[in-house]
């Protein structure tokens, strides 16, 4: 009986799937009857396109109902009408009014209209939504979060010990030791060479960024810069992160070129252990998560103009590689990476909820030894570069930039790379890091940002996307950087934003988390922890998958619709029109817009945050477990806390089918 | 300079020749260089190190992991299992740069001092008697 | 230095060829991927556009108009007062390259209208002017806020 229940419970997340789609399955029969397309009228709808947006913002329309859209066009630009699902892309010329249908919506749910002509910079965030009436797609999501939540809730009040969801935390897999491919990847890790061979792409990639972000086209989409940044490259790094940990940072080229030049050396182990470098000391209370995060959060505060703006994407890497060169060679090691470089708040904040992570073999045997090479540095590998400080010891991911020189290094062969189930470090970290609120505010940025973007570029608030873009509708490159300059008005509508992304992410949500979190510790009875330092903080731990999760499902929102822009810059990166380029030389491989199963997306995106909210609440109950040390103050706390990521996900579930 | 002290010299004589000049065999290419090659490359590691005004204390540890380095290359050996045996060839290099350290800052860097140094350690090491003048 | 002394550095020197040999080697490859830089410079082999073609990227203006720009570099978004100059009777060849919203390139008194081009595709248009004299190229597609504004001439030359 016993070894039955472990199966079913470890089938759990798939459970959770398939009891969502069987759920909004049988929300596809529709239970009332459908008007009939013969006997219904046929009901004009009149909708008008600007820049960047469709108004109305929302429209409602019955299953089986016979409609006609009515488009009046822009007075300034041509646009495009596509609406999810249907096979047709219509231009709208300006100053004229098309009609599109007659047409029937058979399936109740959230359709998305999409602009399928180059408008301008935000472009591919031009969207309005088409409810179809009776919605019940939107109950049966909220049902699901709710029986999800319900769910892992009775799952830990089971009491599994050291488990996620069912897998054991006990269990992993020594990578480069598995029969077959492990001794070339180990063989792979331990080549001097590999680092260079797995930057150098990255370099040819970063500065065709540079030259398409000043001198290519001022529009974001036909720009690599912006194309195949904003949505390739965002969205390999989340799902590297799940996978592969922080193999972003392996392949990173913005502080290489500082670290080949203080190394004076490209390739291999410099003999001489002088850097060219000041190699001065980095200044201790300086040494943590928060300039990273801030960093992190400052870029969101000029998102919409970051992701939609060439010279802005531009310039920004131009700074950071300038920066990584600047800082390495006054501190030598990863400073850049650690206190500047904003993607490392992310990806090392959630690299703690991946499956991958590098860890010593055997504790004991670098507990034997002396010498510590992977620390000290070697005939055979640097001393670590991230300053984890000791690359024998980890037990958390979240300053290891896997460079792997400790790999290298280690002349007992004990480093190496271990798969296992996500959150095993978690709950280790979280009752030792009381007074980290630099990953506590990590965690609840990344979270709430993931739900916001997905709001804001693909929800169909026109306010909220124009207060981030500050009205100004042209693209831009270094030629014409000077329309964004704002105007009086324009400034006032970015401070909404700036208030309303800053206040969520740095006070709302926090305040919110923290009145739950003394929710949480009245309910275990746990009246001698200090609620700020002992259960605020390692709670906050358990945004580390949930927040992944989010992003995993706003990203694979991005490259699913807008797949094609990534693809097509890289034979015509600069947007002049080219048929190949220099990476890919080769004609008539430019693709299309034509985005993928769009109307399919809210049902691939919620199992993705159900995911992460069952992991979350797992997450919650083992940090719990080892902060009160007993069982059922950890299910009650546990159980608290549940309500919150709950509502997170009928949260989430409103935006993308409400 | 003075010559390392006989203690050091008799342990570090001992394993090195059970780490590794236990491994080279008896074969004719077994000369008295390559028996003296990791010793030797940590020497003149030392001496560059000092010259070029790096901090003592870890490239004496640097210069410990380098001899273990060109023993586990010289025996054919990327690696070791044995936690022992990295243990004491590191000590041991890392306790004769150490002396060899001191000595170059006593001399101040006086290298023909120096050398005949390394060479009378090596000669102690290998407990070939040299010809006095 | 004895002979045993030299042979050694020899054979050192001869060891560290090969490892200073792939730093060279990746100094060289590191400098050709930093040379993708001067990607835009290799327009001249990447445009579609063939060698007895004008090329017009066209794009709209944030202050006052559209206007022609054709890279390389250094050029600004500047109201262009150019013209394109053509010769009566000569076949004239005009590839034209959506900029950043669709536009069009119409010359009413000579019956041309390329028709909107979406911003990244190309078009090329062949006329052949038979008649001298001055003309306006407009664009036919309302592209900005400024969009009236007549930027290029056509001057056909006897």
């Amino acid at each position: 009986m016993k070894k039955n229940k472990k199966v079913v419970l470890a089938t759990l997340p798939l459970a959770i799937i398939i009891i969502l789609f069987v759920f909004t399955q049988f929300s596809v029969i529709s239970i009332f009857p459908s008007v009939s397309a013969q006997d219904s009228e046929v009901r004009v709808i009149d909708v008008r396109a600007f820049q960047f947006g469709w108004e109305p913002e929302i429209i409602h329309i019955d299953t089986g109902e016979q409609v006609i859209f009515r488009i009046e066009g822009d007075k300034v630009v041509a646009h495009g009408f596509y609406i999810d699902g249907k096979d047709f892309y219509v231009y709208i010329p300006p100053l004229e009014t098309v009609d599109v249908g007659p047409m029937v919506f058979d399936t109740p749910g959230k359709l998305k209209i999409r602009c399928s002509e180059t408008c301008g910079p935000l472009h591919p965030f031009m969207v309005a939504d088409i409810i179809i009436e009776p919605n019940f797609p939107y109950y049966t999501f909220l049902l699901s979060a709710l029986a999800v939540g319900a769910v892992t809730v009775v799952y830990v009040q089971r009491g599994p010990k050291n488990k996620m969801l069912g897998v054991s935390l006990d269990k992993e897999v020594d990578l480069l030791r598995v029969r077959g491919i492990g001794p070339i990847l180990k063989k792979a890790l331990q080549w001097r060479g590999i680092h260079f061979a797995l930057i150098w792409p990255n370099v040819v990639i970063f500065m065709i960024v540079l030259a398409s972000g000043f001198f290519g086209n001022p529009t974001g989409n036909l720009n690599f810069s912006v194309g195949v940044v904003w949505i390739l490259w965002l969205t390999a790094v989340e799902y590297m992160i799940l996978f592969a940990g922080r193999t972003w940072c392996t392949l990173c080229p913005l502080p290489a070129f500082g670290e080949w030049i203080a190394r004076r050396r490209i390739y291999g182990v410099h003999k001489l252990r002088k850097p060219f470098s000041l190699d001065k000391k980095f200044p201790k209370s300086l040494n943590n998560m928060w300039g990273s995060a801030l960093g992190f959060l400052g870029i969101s505060l000029v998102v919409p103009w970051l992701v939609t703006r060439p010279w802005v994407s531009g310039l920004l890497f131009l700074a950071l590689i300038i920066l990584g060169v600047v800082f390495t060679l006054v501190y030598t090691r990863r400073y850049f990476c650690r206190v500047i470089c904003p993607a490392n708040s992310y990806i090392g904040y959630h690299a703690n909820a991946s499956f991958y992570a590098v860890r010593s073999v055997d504790k004991s045997t670098c507990d034997k030894h002396i010498e510590k090479e992977c620390m000290r540095g070697g005939p055979k590998g640097y001393a670590c570069p991230w300053v984890t400080p000791y690359p024998g010891g980890l037990t958390e991911s979240t300053w290891c930039g896997q460079c792997y020189e400790c790999v290298k290094s280690c002349p007992l062969d004990n480093m190496s790379v271990k798969y296992r189930m996500i959150g095993k470090d978690i709950a280790n970290m979280a009752v030792l890091a009381k007074r980290r609120f630099g990953m506590a505010w990590v965690g609840f940025i990344r979270f709430n940002l993931g739900i916001f973007y997905e709001l804001v570029f693909f929800g169909s608030f026109w306010a909220l996307k124009d207060w981030g873009n500050m009205g100004i509708i042209f693209g831009v490159n270094l030629f014409n950087f000077g329309v964004l300059s704002p105007t009086t008005s324009a400034f006032q509508m970015w401070l909404v934003w700036a208030v309303i992304v800053a206040g969520v992410s740095l006070v709302a949500y926090p305040a919110v988390f923290f009145v739950f979190t003394s929710l949480a510790k009245m309910a275990a009875g746990a009246k001698n922890l200090s609620t700020k330092n002992d259960v605020f903080v390692p709670f906050s731990y358990a945004l580390a998958p949930y927040g992944l999760f989010i992003w995993l499902a706003f990203t694979l929102n991005l490259i699913l619709v807008n797949w094609a822009y990534p693809l097509s810059r890289f034979s015509d990166p600069m947007g002049w029109g080219w048929e190949s380029s220099p990476i890919i030389p080769v004609e008539g491989l430019k693709a299309s817009w034509n985005p993928l199963a769009p109307e399919l997306l809210p049902y691939i995106l919620m199992p993705i945050v159900l995911i992460g909210l069952a992991l979350a609440i797992n997450s919650t109950y083992n940090i719990a477990v080892k902060l009160f040390g007993d069982q059922r103050m950890a299910f009650r706390s546990t159980a608290v806390m549940a309500i919150l990521h709950t509502g997170m996900a009928l949260f989430f579930a409103w935006i993308i089918i409400g | 300079m003075s010559l390392i002290d006989s203690t050091l010299l008799q342990s570090s004589r001992e394993e090195l020749k059970k780490y590794y000049w236990s491994k080279l065999g008896k074969g004719s290419d077994v000369t008295k260089d390559s028996k003296l090659k990791p010793f030797s490359e940590m020497t003149d590691y030392v001496y560059k190190a000092w010259k070029a005004g790096l901090d003592k204390k870890s490239e004496t540890h640097y210069a410990g992991a380098l001899l273990f380095d060109f023993i586990l290359q010289c025996t054919g050996r990327r690696f070791t299992s044995d936690v022992v045996e990295a243990n004491a060839i590191t000590e041991i290099g890392r306790k004769m740069a150490d002396h060899m350290w001191n000595q170059l800052d006593a001399s101040n860097g006086d290298f023909s001092a120096y050398k005949s140094l390394v060479s009378e350690t090596a000669d102690s090491l290998l407990e070939t008697k040299k010809v006095k003048k | 230095m004895n002979k045993m002394a030299m042979k050694n550095n020899l054979k050192n020197l001869i060891n560290k060829v090969p490892e200073n040999l792939w730093e060279l080697a990746s100094l060289v490859l590191l400098l050709v991927g930093v040379g993708f830089v001067f990607v835009p410079l290799m327009d001249g082999i990447f445009t579609p556009a063939e060698a007895d073609m004008i090329t017009i990227h066209l794009y709209q203006h944030e202050s006052g108009g559209w206007s022609f720009e054709a890279p390389p570099l250094g050029q600004s978004m500047e109201h262009d007062e150019g013209s394109i100059i053509l010769k009566k009777g000569e076949l004239a060849k005009i590839f034209l390259i959506g900029g950043d919203v669709v536009h069009s390139f119409v010359i009413p008194e000579l019956n041309i209208n390329s028709g909107p081009i979406s911003p990244g595709k190309t078009k090329i248009i062949e006329f052949t002017p038979d008649e001298s004299g001055t003309f306006s190229i407009y664009c036919g597609v309302v592209c900005s806020p400024e969009h009236h504004f007549l930027v290029y001439k056509l001057v056909v030359m006897e």
